[in-house]
């Protein structure tokens, strides 16, 4: 049966009534590269009618079921319809990825969620400021000791110069240019031993 | 505690239902915090969080309440992105803190390089001789050669730049 002929056609439905092939197609869904003749996801899985003004179909596309699945398993159907729904138009796409991340975070972890998340980055960005900071300290270092060394090869080679009697061909290695001035960059995350009770205390 | 006639948990105040003795929500959402639940039961609703800690064990549901609600207050506070933008800053860190890193390292493996040649250039410096002038001016351009060089640190410098 040819696509226009399927298109034309009336289908009656249970009731006896007829639905217009509009209608059953905007139900079923079609080869149709509009996603508005789709069910999205979020209706495919709460098998209802989407409709043009659906608001999930612009972010929960069909070809992408799982999104919605995980959104719904955490947050539900009606709260996520809410929460896009508070927002400006524009920041819907933000708020639908940021809501399957969190998700997606919670299904991957059922005790932490995004929090198991937070508190590793938070580990790593310590790890990193501690191992950064002995580093300069190193370098700090070493600069202090060349600075004695330079000295002490002026030192050196100005009585050897002097012996010689021609202090101006004297070759000096020193440092020219200026130690950096170190200031530690404060760590973001201060020591804090139990990542969770800083983050619920200062929630509560 | 365990819900008793008396005193529903928060959750059954706010949902105004019996408190019953096995009350999930109970022993995590106690009267005299009402918001608690007001924030979880807001974003993710009562029923998804019953189901989630009907899933775990006891011991950690509390732990999961915590993170449940901290959840709940950032998304309250930030509805576009929740929790995620605090993940995002902290990703952003972690990344610049890995290039001072890196740069600092190289920084370092400067200032070794750096040293090794000081000290060679001292152990030089104090095997000339100083008896003819002549040849010491020339040795001491050699010398000047050697220190102003720096061969070695064209590659640790290429990291820098």
């Amino acid at each position: 049966m040819s696509r226009k002929r399927e298109n034309e056609e009336t289908i009656k439905g249970d009731s006896g009534r007829v639905k217009t092939s509009k209608n059953y197609r905007s139900m079923l869904g079609s080869h149709s590269p509009h996603n508005s003749v789709m069910p999205c996801a979020a209706c495919k899985l709460l098998r209802r009618r989407c409709s043009q003004e659906c608001p999930f179909l612009p972010y929960f596309p069909p070809n992408e079921p799982h999104k919605f699945a995980c959104v719904h398993k955490i947050f539900g159907a009606s709260n996520v319809s809410k929460m896009l729904l508070e927002v400006p138009e524009n920041q819907r796409v933000d708020v639908a990825n940021s809501l399957v991340y969190e998700a997606n975070a919670r299904i991957r972890d059922p005790v932490y969620g995004c929090m198991g998340v937070i508190s590793a980055l938070q580990q790593q960005a310590q790890s990193l400021q501690a191992e950064l900071n002995a580093v300069r300290a190193e370098i700090i270092r070493y600069r202090r000791h060349e600075n004695v060394v330079a000295a002490a090869t002026v030192g050196a080679t100005l009585a050897t110069g002097f012996t010689n009697g021609a202090p101006e061909r004297i070759c000096i290695a020193t440092q020219t240019s200026a130690p950096p001035h170190y200031a530690p960059t404060p760590s973001t995350s201060s020591a804090s031993p139990d990542i969770k009770e800083r983050y619920w205390t200062s929630m509560n | 505690m365990p819900g008793s006639g008396s005193s529903p948990c928060a959750a059954c105040k706010l949902l105004r239902r019996r408190c019953a003795k096995d009350c999930v929500f109970a022993p995590h959402f106690p009267p005299q915090e009402p918001q608690k639940f007001a924030y979880v039961h807001k974003i993710f609703g009562a029923s998804n969080i019953n189901k989630m800690l009907q899933e775990l064990p006891f011991h950690q549901r509390g732990d999961a309440v915590s993170s449940i609600v901290y959840e709940a207050k950032a998304r309250l506070r930030d509805p576009v992105y929740g929790c995620v933008g605090a993940i995002s800053s902290l990703q952003q860190q972690v990344a610049q803190l890995q290039s001072q890193l890196a740069v600092a390292q190289a920084q370092n493996l400067c200032m070794r390089m750096h040293q090794a040649a000081m000290a060679s250039t001292i152990v030089a410096n104090t095997e000339v001789s100083p008896l003819d002038s002549a040849e010491s001016s020339d040795e001491n351009q050699q010398y000047k050669h050697v220190t102003s060089g720096f061969e070695p640190f064209g590659i640790a410098e290429a990291l820098l730049s």
